[in-house]
């Protein structure tokens, strides 16, 4: 893949061309990740932070809570489970069961577990279950 | 797991289950009647023994994701419904005698046997999924 990067004269409007034969899952998600913004938006007790995309290593709901985890911190968000999956979608997050959403690049390892399960040991050594039914998801995004 | 996982799950058991129980019934008529013959009602009763077999993975069933020790008891009663069944089955069709402790004991364990036998090899395929999947990870993120 040939990348050329050009230095815009100011006033010029910053663009993205890419030139494919077709339209893969790498460069379709490649357009959602330029399409979706960075930040999404989370509370720590009455503060409220911008949470960078690539430090969150998984959302979960709790009680119909949304929770982001990210570098030892846990933060609230107003939003549903399913809002915050397609703010992320294209990026390297995947829901991984009916209450997780996971960072891909934040996973160390996967190991079986019982009965077709999956477990995700992310980076912080925190443990996630991925649902047999999202494992084909999973295999999906991973082009398997 | 969710109805459409168990239904898949069940499907796919029937055929282990069955491939097992036949060559168990084989390995029992080969230690206990070794001039024994499998008639069709023998075989349609193993089938229908599979089916009952495979419904148990109903018991699976639940809404929420289960935690590691709901699971594990499940798997107990799933095993004792599973040893049960079977002794049963076996007894009122005589392939066993209900007199004979040695051939209650050598059945059921050839059952246990049928259940390791399933339980590794999904845990094989489990395996080598989670390595396929690894193997992926990596490539894709240790650049």
């Amino acid at each position: 893949l040939k990348i050329i990067i050009e230095e815009l004269i100011e006033g010029d409007e910053e663009q993205v061309i890419i030139k494919c034969h077709q339209i893969t899952t790498e460069i379709q998600n490649l357009i959602s990740y330029f399409k979706t913004p960075d930040i999404l938006i989370g509370y720590y007790g009455k503060e409220i932070h911008r949470i960078n995309k690539i430090k969150i290593s998984y959302i979960e709901t709790v009680d119909n809570k949304s929770f982001i985890y990210c570098d030892g911190k846990i933060y609230e968000s107003k939003n549903k489970l399913y809002e915050l999956e397609e703010l992320l979608i294209g990026n390297n997050f995947l829901r991984v069961s009916k209450s997780v959403i996971v960072n891909l690049s934040k996973i160390k390892k996967i190991i079986p577990a019982l009965s077709g399960r999956f477990q995700a040991v992310l980076m912080n050594d925190l443990n996630v279950i991925i649902s047999r039914q999202y494992v084909n998801d999973l295999k999906k995004k991973l082009g398997i | 797991m969710n109805l459409k996982e168990i239904f898949n799950r069940m499907f796919y058991s029937f055929f282990v289950i069955l491939s097992c129980s036949l060559i168990g019934s084989f390995i029992l008529q080969l230690i206990f009647k070794k001039d024994g013959v499998l008639y069709p009602y023998d075989i349609i009763a193993l089938i229908l023994l599979s089916i009952a077999t495979s419904l148990s993975y109903l018991f699976f069933y639940s809404k929420k994701e289960l935690s590691k020790i709901q699971m594990i008891v499940r798997y107990i009663i799933h095993l004792i419904y599973v040893s049960s069944l079977m002794s049963f089955t076996a007894i009122i069709m005589g392939w066993i005698s209900r007199k004979s402790i040695i051939q209650i004991i050598v059945f059921l364990v050839l059952v246990m046997l049928v259940c390791i036998a399933v339980i590794t090899i999904s845990n094989y395929q489990s395996k080598k999924t989670a390595d396929l999947i690894n193997k992926k990870l990596k490539e894709r993120y240790e650049k």
